[in-house]
């Protein structure tokens, strides 16, 4: 575990990002899919209006790999700009809990931006993203808040070096709206880790709760 | 005594050169600088300046020196002087922001030199800023200084005073004032940047040899004093 900077981590609601909605009628309880995922950066064409999530606090998030399905709880860490990220990890509990960066967006229906998960893969722990190695593109992920149930799809996943200040190019625009980024350690061979594992997917369908 | 003649015709030399030079500032006057440069009242139609506590107009400084930060300075006129205040008020450079403006006046004057309006770079606090930046700041034209000199009042920079122009990009730094304002006109704060996951795991490093340790060493003693116990209850049985 390489030294990081002391984080934050809270799981009460924060106010960072609120989703973007429009004005049209909300289509709750709809299943709404998105018109352009595989766009980078552009919105969906159609945007139905989910309301807004009640708070911006924890969430569970699930990838169905064809291996079985990972399952964590998501809780808030606040990380500076081009900082590493480094998961709490004191106790077995929050080893096995990955982290949403609050500077980045809440995962919603049609968000602002990009949405970004780290989580701990383990050899000696029970950690939330040990598995995400064998995610491939077309897997699913499942966010679910205490507003909305998020259908994301792996869109693209690759390695990035550890000692970069940020993450790869096609995963490192914050920007790109409805989309949502994993990122985890890989490990080579042992306990030697000096990539990560990032995986991007892109928001197929929303269902308000 | 060559290096007080020297002296004396150097004061000699520079009582010759009028308002402005050394000679007049042991005549009794004082260099001031305008202050509030930074925080002045908004007004897009001109530069105002006042100098207050001015005992008549005749003692009123007759120019200012104004120095803005696209390079330009100019003597600004006396326009208005009322009750002990002197107005001073120009229309040049309206797109840029003053870096420094000077005067002359008596001494023994106690009063304010500020800006009292002009231009604002940015709106009034209370209006919500503009929508996310699409201009970027225009080209550097040929009327634009190469290098603007840093923000000082004390310093104004010695350029010569060119033609006024409105081509001139405002946004040239030209002060503390300058720089907020920059800011605030490029509106919110970069992107978030996704650093790397410091997200794998290692071995306990502490915990496991200590318990190995500690269970060996209770082991060991456990069996010592079995041993010792069971020899005691022999002996007790011998002497029985």
């Amino acid at each position: 575990m390489a030294s990081a900077p002391p984080v934050r981590v809270t799981s009460t609601p924060v106010q960072s990002h609120s989703p973007s909605t429009s004005g049209s009628p909300s289509t709750t309880g709809s299943l709404a899919t998105a018109g352009s995922a595989s766009g980078n950066g552009s919105a969906p064409s159609a945007k139905t209006t989910v309301p807004p999530a009640a708070d911006q606090g924890e969430f569970s998030l699930v990838v169905a790999t064809g291996a079985g399905k990972i399952s964590t709880s998501v809780d808030a860490i606040s990380v500076a700009s081009g900082q590493p990220v480094d998961p709490p990890h004191e106790t077995a509990a929050q080893w096995a809990t990955a982290v949403w960066v609050e500077q980045s967006s809440y995962p919603s229906g049609w968000s602002d931006g990009t949405s970004y998960v780290y989580g701990h893969a383990c050899h000696h722990h029970v950690c939330p993203f040990t598995n995400l190695k064998d995610a491939v593109v077309g897997d699913r992920v499942i966010i679910t808040t205490a507003s909305s149930t998020l259908t994301y799809r792996i869109g693209q996943i690759g390695l990035s070096a550890k000692s970069a200040r940020s993450l790869p190019s096609w995963a490192s625009d914050s920007t790109v709206p409805d989309r949502v980024v994993l990122v985890t350690c890989a490990f080579e061979q042992g306990d030697t880790s000096t990539q990560n594992i990032v995986v991007v997917a892109r928001l197929q369908a929303v269902r308000a709760r | 005594m060559a290096l007080g003649l020297a002296g004396f015709a150097l004061m000699l030399l520079q009582g010759t050169l009028g308002k402005g030079g050394a000679a007049a500032h042991a005549a009794g006057v004082q260099e001031i600088s305008a202050k509030a440069l930074t925080s002045h009242g908004c007004d897009d139609t001109e530069w105002h300046f006042v100098i207050t506590s001015v005992d008549s107009e005749a003692l009123a400084p007759p120019t200012i020196q104004v120095t803005w930060a696209n390079g330009a300075s100019a003597d600004v006129k006396l326009s208005a002087f009322t009750g002990g205040v002197a107005h001073y008020r120009t229309e040049a450079n309206l797109d840029s922001i003053v870096t420094s403006a000077t005067a002359t006046i008596y001494d023994g004057w106690s009063g304010q030199f500020n800006l009292s309006h002009g231009p604002c770079a940015t709106p009034p606090p209370s209006s919500t800023p503009p929508p996310p930046p699409s201009s970027t700041p225009p080209p550097p034209s040929s009327s634009t200084p190469p290098s603007t000199p840093p923000p000082s009042s004390s310093t104004p920079p010695s350029s010569s005073t060119p033609p006024p122009s409105s081509s001139s990009a405002p946004s040239s730094p030209g002060s503390a004032s300058t720089t907020a304002a920059a800011a605030a006109v490029t509106t919110s704060s970069p992107p978030f940047v996704p650093g790397a996951g410091q997200t794998g795991d290692s071995p306990p490093s502490s915990g496991l040899p200590l318990r190995t340790v500690l269970l060996t060493t209770g082991l060991g003693l456990l069996g010592c004093a079995s041993v010792l116990g069971l020899q005691l209850l022999r002996r007790r049985g011998n002497h029985t």
